[in-house]
């Protein structure tokens, strides 16, 4: 059963927040959801009802049976799984998936309250509607709770006014237990205010208000699993997420990740939605909080061009990505750190050295636009030494602003760098770097070339590195392989048809949007996997058998997957409202 | 419990573990206990004679396997596989001298940036270094690594280049006290002309080199780097370098100057062959001598490698690279051509607040197995069973005091272990060698 039902629920009572506390009886009386009980000070609110058919099947479920023959996955367990079933058999007298689907079948939630000595976890479960099952299922877990003196039974009383119909405390100091408020809910907790916290909320029936949008948004995707956090409880905490909530000041984070998911680090709330379907997995993420100012120079215009490029099969990886770098730079001193500005400034006088100075590292920065296409496909060596671990080339597509005066810029700057880097090669006498021109229709499509190694010598990573770069029709195209270049060069001028088309119409374009062929990808990884696991040998220590293991582990997860796709959308003004929906598409073995 | 060598002295746990710290880098209880058992004179002779690893044993250290792993250019890779070749202690002789002359011909990554010529000089040092002296400065003088490191590629007639050859004697082969002068420098850069590297091989470009006659040392006759490099070997200083060195790595910071030059003599007189001159060394009664116990500051690399190597830990390779570079020594990056300054300059505030960081929390949070470092104990017997280990020496009434009150008010007696473990790694006497 998805979410959406109880989610929807929990928001037809969640204008109760601003109403004065609803009493007991009316607070039960509503058709309610989990969430209700989580604590006021909560962080973290997970709730899941995707359990229910693992629950069901057990080991018999397709995943878990699957998971289970994933090389490597059994021996990395201390006990075989039906031990341990047979382990719980033995405690509860009943089937310890049977007791554990009776007790949350209607939905199971857990929040966390974060303290100095770490999360406290207060779990919410509600139970199947069948009664004589629920009690049977209740009645076993507590029973062998006392029985191994875990806990005891305490008189419900004790929680007057809070709608406990019975209760269970941990044994030990300052320890709270179960409690059981309505014909089939039970919350555990850790602590004994947590607790009261969690009993005194849902019986006033609210939902946290800021949690209230991301409901919302679950909601309406239909999720099995949502989880939901207070970013800013989190770092009010001092929790380690200084990195993390300084990537909207980092101009690497911005670049690398782009302006939206940058920002995820400045919002005060995210949450994330899992819809686990039959043939996709799909993750929607949304992040909200306080508005940035002048941060929006980042994120692109209502209007935006239609994607240089479309994407073709032969591509491993497409890329569509807003990065508005000129931006960046002339608003360095806001959008910036002051610790990240340094690094800036030297990052943007080495480019100066190639375009001419600094002024001309800013104009050249500036005048390529912010809608890049990236594209990165294998490259068939062959003109070139193939190289010992060959990579897939990098291509980056990109139009020019002022293309009269900026092609002649960008051209340079390719021409420079190349020759910088050979005189450093010619330094350590390493193979030099030849730079070369072919014209292509007419444009001329330059490259820079290494020398072949020496006979027996070895083809080292730098062979993957034959850049080229080429302006065609005001499109500046650059790539870390030259035919990977000319083949983009060749899909712009529609030599293969692939020209880029008018947009659908449909829904607004996103800012960002990355696909990836999950078998082309994986065949990659299949290629290394020698390479991989003997560097996981070497570098992390691991033992070689569990390296191998742990890489097959991962290629047989890479291998189930056809697709995988990112895309991004949000503001920072007048609000803070990011999303991210990353959608993993599956294959039949 | 003491044992007498076929030389007639006694030896215990505590000459033992001097043995193995100072020719190695330290060794388990077991190891000591069987070095006890069988005398110094039967532990010298294994700790010399193995001077080969087994590539059987890690082949994902040899071959082509990591020769692959060198092709991604990842300097980390090269950094774990010389500490795995140091943990796994098979041949520890062979690697304390590889890490002495890494120092003594130090060439940084940070400048050369290419991992295959590092892991050739590094081969080099390994393959030769405990053979002749004289081959290996010949060999080092061509090896690609150190000619991009001191610019060998800019050294040619009429604008010679001398960082080669200011090193070649003030660090490499006489000393800054060496007797040479300017003009020798200038001189044998001249005769080192024209040696360069193309496609990672040395190349001698007859073009580019001074063919006119050197004078070094005031005696001419000198025409090739290699006529240059041979004067140098020929200078009375050479091996009263080489052998003080040796000396400062296998007995004291500060050898006495007889020693020095009865070694010295010793050396350029059998062959200018480093394995037997430190056989020698560790044979002469001043490798046993009270003087030359805990006499030596570890340096980072030797400090996390016998505290790994001692307590049997199983640390991930690269960690241990990342715990003395922090401590201020990283594998393939030395910080200039003199190397690491070392002895004293090891422990600075920030340095000396490093090692207690990484030996702590080795010690309580992640990394140490208490029972098989130091056997089953309570804790009682915590600070004896730790003691044994990592200070065999002995601990003075103080210390001991200070570790039974941490055993005592520890939780449990394991707890009781890792904190008196935890007291000893940041003692100042552990940090002696």
């Amino acid at each position: 059963m998805p979410i959406r039902p109880a989610l929807l629920a929990a928001l037809a009572a969640a204008p109760a927040l601003a109403a004065p506390p609803q009493s007991p009886t009316s607070a039960s009386g509503t058709p309610d959801a989990l969430v209700r009980f989580a604590p006021d000070s909560a962080a973290v609110w997970i709730e899941s009802r995707a359990h229910g058919p693992l629950l069901e099947e057990g080991l018999e479920h397709p995943a878990v049976s699957a998971l289970l023959e994933l090389p490597g996955v059994r021996e990395s367990l201390d006990n075989p799984p039906e031990d341990v079933l047979l382990a719980g058999w033995s405690l509860l007298g009943a089937d310890p998936l049977e007791v554990a689907h009776d007790l949350t079948a209607d939905g199971v939630g857990v929040a966390f309250v974060l303290s100095r000595r770490g999360p406290r976890p207060v779990l919410v479960a509600r139970g199947t509607s069948d009664e004589d099952a629920y009690e049977d299922a209740l009645e076993a877990v507590t029973h062998a709770l006392v029985n191994i003196q875990l806990a005891k039974p305490v008189s419900a009383k004790r929680c007057k006014g809070l709608g406990v119909l019975e209760a269970w405390s941990f044994t030990g100091t300052r320890r709270a237990g179960l409690a059981r408020v309505d014909e089939r809910t039970l919350i555990v907790a850790q602590d004994p205010a947590d607790l009261e916290d969690a009993l005194e909320h849902g019986r006033r029936g609210g939902i946290p208000k800021d949690m209230v949008r991301h409901l919302q948004a679950a909601a309406h995707g239909e999720a099995d699993v949502f989880a939901w956090f207070d970013l800013d409880r989190f770092y009010e905490s001092g929790s380690d997420l200084d990195e993390f909530s300084a990537m909207p000041w980092d101009p690497g984070a911005q670049i690398f990740l782009g302006p939206v998911l940058s920002h995820f680090g400045g919002a005060s709330e995210a949450s994330v939605a899992l819809r686990l379907g039959g043939n996709a997995w799909t993750a929607e993420l949304l992040g909200t909080g306080r508005a940035r100012k002048g941060a929006d120079v980042l994120f692109p215009d209502e209007e935006r061009a239609d994607a240089l490029l479309q994407k073709l099969p032969s591509d491993l990886a497409y890329l569509e990505l807003h990065r508005d770098v000129g931006a960046l730079l002339a608003n360095r001193t806001d959008l910036v750190g002051a610790r990240k500005l340094p690094g800036l400034a030297e990052a943007v006088g080495n480019i100066g050295l190639l375009a001419g100075g600094p002024d001309a590292a800013d104009a050249l920065i500036a005048a390529l636009e912010p809608d890049w296409t990236v594209l990165v496909h294998p490259i068939e060596f062959g003109e070139t030494p193939t190289p010992d671990v060959p990579l897939p080339a990098l291509t980056l597509v990109a139009r020019l602003a002022d293309p009269e005066k900026n092609e002649a810029r960008f051209l340079q700057a390719f021409q420079s760098g190349a020759a910088l880097i050979g005189a450093d090669r010619a330094q350590k006498g390493e193979p030099n770097v030849l730079l070369g021109v072919e014209m292509m229709s007419g444009i001329p499509v330059y490259k820079a070339t290494l020398d072949p190694p020496g006979e027996g010598a070895a083809v080292d990573l730098a062979y993957n590195l034959s850049p080229g770069c080429c302006v065609i029709d005001g499109v500046a195209v650059l790539g870390t392989h030259y035919r990977a270049v000319r083949s983009a060069a060749e899909r712009l001028r529609g030599g293969h048809d692939h020209a880029p088309k008018p947009a659908a119409p449909g829904p607004r374009r996103g800012i960002d949007r990355v696909a990836i062929d999950g078998p082309a990808f994986t065949e990659l990884l299949a290629q290394n996997r020698e390479l991989l696991t003997t560097r996981a040998v070497l570098v992390e220590g691991k033992p070689r058998d569990r390296a191998e293991a742990e890489f097959d582990l991962v290629l047989a997860l890479a291998k189930r997957i056809g697709r995988i796709e990112l895309t991004t959308d949000g503001t920072v003004r007048p609000a803070r409202n990011l999303s991210a929906r990353l959608t993993v598409e599956l294959v039949d073995r | 419990m003491r044992h007498t060598s076929t030389a007639g002295a006694s030896f215990d746990a505590a000459d033992a573990h001097h043995v193995l710290r100072r020719v190695g880098f330290g060794a388990d209880a077991d190891r000591v206990e069987r070095a006890v058992d069988e005398g110094l004179d039967a532990t010298l002779d294994q700790l010399l004679g193995a001077t080969s690893h087994d590539p059987a044993e890690t082949p994902h250290l040899f071959g082509d396997g990591f020769d692959r792993i060198l092709s991604l250019g990842d300097l980390t890779a090269l950094q774990s596989r010389w500490m795995a070749l140091l943990l796994g202690n098979g041949a520890p002789l062979l690697e304390r001298v590889t890490l002495m002359w890494h120092d003594h011909f130090a060439t940084s990554n940070a400048k050369v940036g290419d991992v295959r010529l590092m892991h050739r000089q590094n081969e080099l040092l390994r393959d030769r270094g405990l053979g002749d002296f004289r081959a290996l400065l010949h060999a080092m003088a061509k090896d690609p690594a150190m000619l991009v490191w001191l610019d060998g590629n800019q050294n040619r007639v009429g604008s010679p280049n001398e960082n080669f050859a200011r090193e070649v004697m003030e660090l490499f082969g006489l000393g800054i006290e060496g007797g040479y002068t300017e003009g020798d420098i200038q001189e044998a850069a001249r005769a080192f002309s024209g040696w360069g590297v193309q496609g990672r091989k040395f190349v001698f470009r007859e073009e580019h080199h001074d063919r006119g006659e050197k004078r070094l040392f005031g005696r001419g006759g000198v025409r090739s780097g290699e006529d240059a490099i041979d004067r140098v070997l020929a200078h009375p200083a050479c091996p009263r370098w080489i052998a003080r060195r040796l000396l400062e790595e296998f007995v004291s910071p500060e050898p006495e100057a007889e020693l020095v030059a009865r070694h010295a003599r010793a050396l350029a007189a059998d062959d200018w062959h480093v394995g037997r001159a430190i056989e020698r060394i560790v044979r002469d009664p001043a490798f046993l001598a009270p003087s030359a116990r805990r006499a030596r500051i570890a340096g980072p690399v030797e400090l996390v490698a016998r505290t790994l190597i001692s307590t049997r830990a199983d640390v991930a390779p690269l960690d241990a690279v990342r715990a003395a570079g922090v401590m201020g020594q990283t594998l393939f990056l030395p910080p200039s051509v003199k190397g690491w300054d070392g002895g004293r300059t090891w422990i600075d505030p920030g340095t000396w607040l490093a090692r207690h960081n990484w030996l702590t929390e080795f010690a309580l949070a992640d990394g140490l197995d208490g029972s098989a470092a130091f056997g089953r104990t309570d804790r009682a017997g915590a600070p004896d069973a730790v003691a044994r280990v990592l200070l065999p020496d002995g601990i003075d009434d103080e210390m001991r005091a200070s570790l039974e009150r941490a055993a005592r008010s520890a939780h449990s007696d394991g707890h009781a272990v890792h904190r008196v473990a935890a007291l000893v790694l940041t003692s100042p006497e552990y940090h002696l060698a």
